[in-house]
């Protein structure tokens, strides 16, 4: 893990050394570890470039407490990829496989507090991706929701919704 | 990780209609996620067979649920006009429609069901299209030579024999073809 770090700090830097970049916003993740990036990148952070913007631009250090460093680097990759304007399908798709169910969580609240929306949409089509056919006890399991119905109640509603239970995953307990 | 609840049903919006009405077995409060209002809900959805709607007077037709009414009807999506509209499916036709299905032949809408009561398999025309009271019965085939419940009519042959299908998935009428005229049952249009 903290090689990938460093080796995505690495790839950050060499970006920086670029002639035409201005001051580079320095985002700090809630286990302080200090990522580098150009201007650019984050304006597609809604609440980076708020804070940089009411700050007159003085302030280039921006504390990210909830966004840990093992989130980050992918926020910035995908930021990168769009500003770049190279978001494809081929991108999304490996995006997505080096990630499991908790990260695929994690990057979401990242992308709903940095305010992405880019990134918010693609990661709720992502979770929901995973969960349309898996059963009502997996999504339970998944969102950690407590059944709250009757086993009457329960019975009552799967019984009327019968026609929607029809190719459902086999729950598979290993994930997660 | 716990994902706040007004998070979790911004992922909701993503999902297949199918999938959403399951979960609404996940608790109370997704029971209620009601901003999800479908007025009609394609009951037959099953990714393995699904079925094309028919083309007809400009707009496609498909068997779908209407939710508040609770029965099948036929709704009708206007390509011109970019709409939406529902017509009743059979009127006053004695309990609820079973392995339905609309079939345009002879330049109208048609339905056929299965009737359990009188074990036949009843073909209806819309004599008037989006005249509700102007389904018409003008078939009814016996149900013996069918050798399971999704029966559906393919085309007419030049003697007005009906050709149909029990094999929905394989809509060739090879093999599970049958010709109503080899079954005794004349049935001309």
């Amino acid at each position: 893990m903290a090689e990938e770090v460093s080796s995505q700090m690495n790839s950050l830097s060499i970006s920086e050394t670029n002639p035409s970049s201005s001051a580079t916003i320095s985002l700090v993740s809630g286990d302080d570890i200090v990522f580098k990036v150009e201007p650019t990148i984050a304006k597609e952070m809604e609440t980076v470039q708020s804070f940089i913007d009411e700050t007159d631009g003085k302030i280039t250090t921006i504390p990210l407490p909830n966004i840990s460093s093992h989130d980050l680097p992918y926020v910035i990759e995908y930021c990168e990829k769009s500003i770049a304007g190279k978001i494809t399908k081929e991108f999304e798709a490996e995006f997505v496989k080096k990630l499991n169910n908790e990260e695929v969580k994690e990057l979401f609240l990242a992308a709903n507090y940095l305010n992405i929306k880019k990134l918010l949409d693609f990661l709720s089509q992502v979770i929901a991706d995973r969960i349309a056919n898996k059963s009502v006890e997996y999504v339970r399991r998944y969102f950690g929701i407590e059944n709250d119905f009757t086993p009457e109640e329960e019975a009552k509603l799967r019984e009327e919704l019968a026609w929607t239970f029809t190719g459902v995953d086999p729950d598979d307990e290993d994930e997660n | 990780m716990l994902l706040p609840q007004e998070l979790i049903f911004q992922i909701l919006l993503w999902l297949p209609v199918k999938s959403l009405i399951r979960f609404k077995c996940v608790s109370n409060t997704w029971k209620e996620v009601e901003g999800l209002h479908f007025p009609y809900v394609n009951r037959n959805i099953h990714e393995e067979e699904p079925k094309g709607g028919s083309l007809y007077n400009g707009a496609i037709h498909s068997l779908d649920f209407h939710n508040d009414l609770e029965t099948e009807v036929i709704v009708a999506f206007d390509l011109m006009e970019k709409k939406l509209s529902y017509m009743l499916l059979l009127c006053d036709y004695e309990g609820s429609p079973m392995h339905c299905g609309l079939w345009v032949y002879g330049e109208f809408l048609r339905a056929y069901t299965m009737n359990y009561v009188n074990d036949t398999v009843d073909i209806f025309v819309m004599k008037e299209y989006k005249v509700n009271s102007s389904w018409t019965l003008t078939h009814a085939l016996p149900i013996d030579v069918i050798q399971n419940d999704d029966f559906s009519p393919l085309c007419c042959t030049k003697s007005c024999d009906i050709v149909g299908t029990d094999d929905p998935k394989d809509r060739k009428p090879c093999g599970s073809e049958i010709n109503w005229d080899n079954v005794n049952s004349h049935a001309s249009i």
